[in-house]
């Protein structure tokens, strides 16, 4: 480099040969200021990560992945069901006892009553049972478990509700005509009463149909806490303590101290975690709903360090997948609206943990952070929906949750504050 | 109670040799045991350029505190990115060009935004008013860096650049972000201006 100047330049020359080879002594304890800089900068040291086979990982995930979706579709399947034919079968044996008794009593044929009733039913069916005792053949319905109990327990239980006119108009004849209660004269009356609830529940269509049984498929964006959570600055005076207590606990690998006479104030900020997700909502009863699906959650963090020439940062950044349960109760319905509590959990797996730190935004290092692999957290919110289409609806709800973190888990916004609020808004679509 | 020192105890003069061929690391070595995070390479690398690295910072940064954090910075990123030397060129150049990148970092944090333009002299350029290169001989290491340190903030980059580190003008723009010209105006004025200081000096004394 010394040939790069005017070769003439005798003044550059003899300046040149001045100084260059010339020498200051620095501090005496210089370089053990610089070591200590160095020992924060350095990662934790930790056990060599056990290399993880590719296909492992990759099949330990898709299990993951594949017993979530084994979730959602058992429960799919479970509230998608219809009845059994046994139960088909108890109401086609109900029938025949009626026209067995009919037939008993000296009729000849059929009640037409109990024909009407088994056509009834039939417009309601699928599968076919042949009752060779009526000599029809009744198209069984279609009725789910929950109904055909109804229908079994309710029907001895409806003579008793409000006595209806059908079945006083039958049973008058036959009450008056009795005089001693015998055998024959109760198992009429029984008959009668029978065939006037089958009769009335012609009429009642909302005993043939099964309760609203919805689907709904949400897509929805939380937001836990309120807001990015900017921690306290620590003074230049005892950083390197923090930092190196810090980080021996197996806390936040925070950007290293770098200049000590006059450095900025070392910044760490915890952004707010937020959480996509898509779940499938399969409603019990009429207010009662359970809920699962898929979330993803990213966590990030960010510290800083400027000195007086350069600057470190570091991020943190932890991405989750996620399995909720929770179950949902209807409060109020009025109109489009509907006000709802919900309370489940959730079972997260960590599908990716690293550090990285930059100087003047040149990567320096990445280290692949040792993280539990699966995590829990609980979560409860009172929720808004609103119906503003014919099977849309547009939902906010507000809660907490609280995350169960493990010991010497890597410093992250849910560490620092594992119980906080949440908020939800998302997006509803019914499948009737 | 004797330390037992193996076949030491035997031969002697042996682990003299052996003690002077461990003390007088290889360059190559030193290096190798810097990106391997060794500390006592790293001890060995202060040891042997500290001093001369303090001076290079010293001829940058007036103000000795500041400069011995412009130094700490420098030793810390050549610690951390020797790993990137690949043994292209001299390593005591790629060196310096940390630590001078380190000081031009700092001056451009106390400046920042201002060009070398705004440093101007009061001398037209091409003018040469002022004692000759050979008054250079006979002035200290000190007094000559106390007369320098006397220069404008911007004559003193350029003139140190050009003349003691022997970065081209072209360089020296790239470095400073300003044009080859600027480059070479500011050297002139700032011999210039050494000159006459040193004019003074001589007359004073």
């Amino acid at each position: 480099m010394k040939d790069n100047y005017d070769k003439n330049d005798r003044f550059a020359e003899l300046l040149g040969d001045k100084l260059h080879g010339h020498m200051e002594e620095p501090p005496a304890d210089m370089f053990d200021r610089i070591e200590r800089t160095l020992a924060a900068a350095a990662p934790v040291k930790r056990e060599p990560a056990v290399v993880v086979p590719l296909w492992r990982r990759v099949w330990s995930r898709g299990v993951a992945v594949a017993m979530a979706a084994a979730m959602v579709a058992v429960a799919f399947v479970v509230t998608m069901r219809r009845s059994a034919p046994e139960e088909i079968a108890a109401m086609g044996e109900q029938m025949a006892v009626v026209a067995e008794m009919q037939q008993a009593e000296g009729q000849q044929e059929v009640a037409p009553e109990v024909v009407q009733v088994a056509e009834a039913v039939a417009m309601k069916a699928s599968p076919r049972v042949n009752s060779p005792k009526l000599n029809v053949e009744v198209v069984a319905p279609v009725a789910t478990l929950p109904e055909a109990e109804e229908l079994a327990v309710v029907a001895p239980k409806e003579k008793e509700e409000g006595e209806a006119e059908v079945a006083k108009q039958s049973n008058r004849r036959e009450r008056k005509k009795a005089t001693t209660t015998t055998r024959r004269t109760t198992r009429r009356r029984d008959t009668a009463e029978l065939e006037a609830y089958w009769r009335e529940a012609m009429w009642d269509d909302s005993r043939f149909e099964a309760p609203e049984q919805r689907v709904t498929l949400a897509l929805h964006a939380t937001g836990t806490g309120m807001g990015n959570m900017e921690m306290t600055h620590r003074t230049g005076s005892n950083l390197l303590v923090n930092e190196q207590s810090n980080i021996a606990s197996g806390g936040y690998l925070g950007a290293p101290q770098m200049v000590g006479k006059n450095p900025a104030a070392p910044k760490l900020e915890h952004f707010m975690p937020i959480t996509v997700g898509i779940t499938v909502n399969f409603s019990i009863t009429d207010y009662l709903s359970v809920e699962s699906g898929l979330l993803y959650t990213s966590l990030s963090s960010k510290g800083e360090n400027k000195g007086s020439l350069s600057l470190y940062e570091s991020w943190r950044k932890m991405n989750y997948l996620g399995v909720p349960l929770s179950l949902s109760l209807n409060v109020v319905d009025y109109g489009p609206l509907a006000l709802y509590a919900r309370l489940g959990a959730t079972m997260e797996f960590n599908v990716d943990a690293t550090d990285k730190v930059l100087l003047d935004g040149e990567l320096m290092q990445t280290t692949n952070l040792e993280v539990p692999f699966v995590t829990l957290s609980m979560d409860g919110a009172v929720g808004v929906n609103y119906n503003f289409a014919e099977n849309l609806s547009l939902f906010g709800e507000l809660g907490g949750s609280y995350w169960f973190a493990g010991v010497d888990y890597p410093e992250n916004y849910r560490t620092v504050k594992p119980l906080t609020l949440s908020s939800r808004v998302g997006l509803r679509i019914a499948f009737n | 109670m004797k330390k037992n020192r193996g076949a030491c105890n035997i031969l002697p003069p042996l682990c003299i040799y052996i003690g002077r061929e461990k003390r007088q690391m290889t360059i190559e070595s030193i290096i190798k045991g810097c990106q391997a995070g060794d500390s006592e390479a790293r001890r060995e690398l202060y040891q042997r350029y500290g001093a001369t690295m303090f001076a290079l910072v010293r001829r940058y940064v007036k103000v000795r505190a500041t400069a011995e954090d412009v130094f700490h910075d420098g030793f810390v990123a050549l610690y951390t990115k020797i790993g990137d030397y690949r043994g292209e060129g001299s390593f005591e150049g790629w060196m310096k060009r940390i630590f001078v990148n380190a000081a031009l970092s700092h001056l451009r944090t106390l400046h920042p935004g201002r060009t070398l333009d705004d440093d101007v002299g009061d001398l037209p350029p091409g003018v040469v008013d002022g004692a000759p290169p050979e008054a250079l001989t006979r002035l200290g290491n000190e007094e000559l860096m106390r007369l320098v340190n006397e220069l404008p903030e911007g004559f003193r980059t350029v003139l140190m650049l050009h003349a003691v580190e022997g970065f081209k003008h072209k360089e020296i723009a790239q470095m400073l972000d300003i044009s080859e010209a600027t480059s070479r105006t500011q050297y002139i004025r700032a011999r210039a201006r050494l000159a006459e200081l040193i004019e003074k000096e001589e007359h004073f004394y």
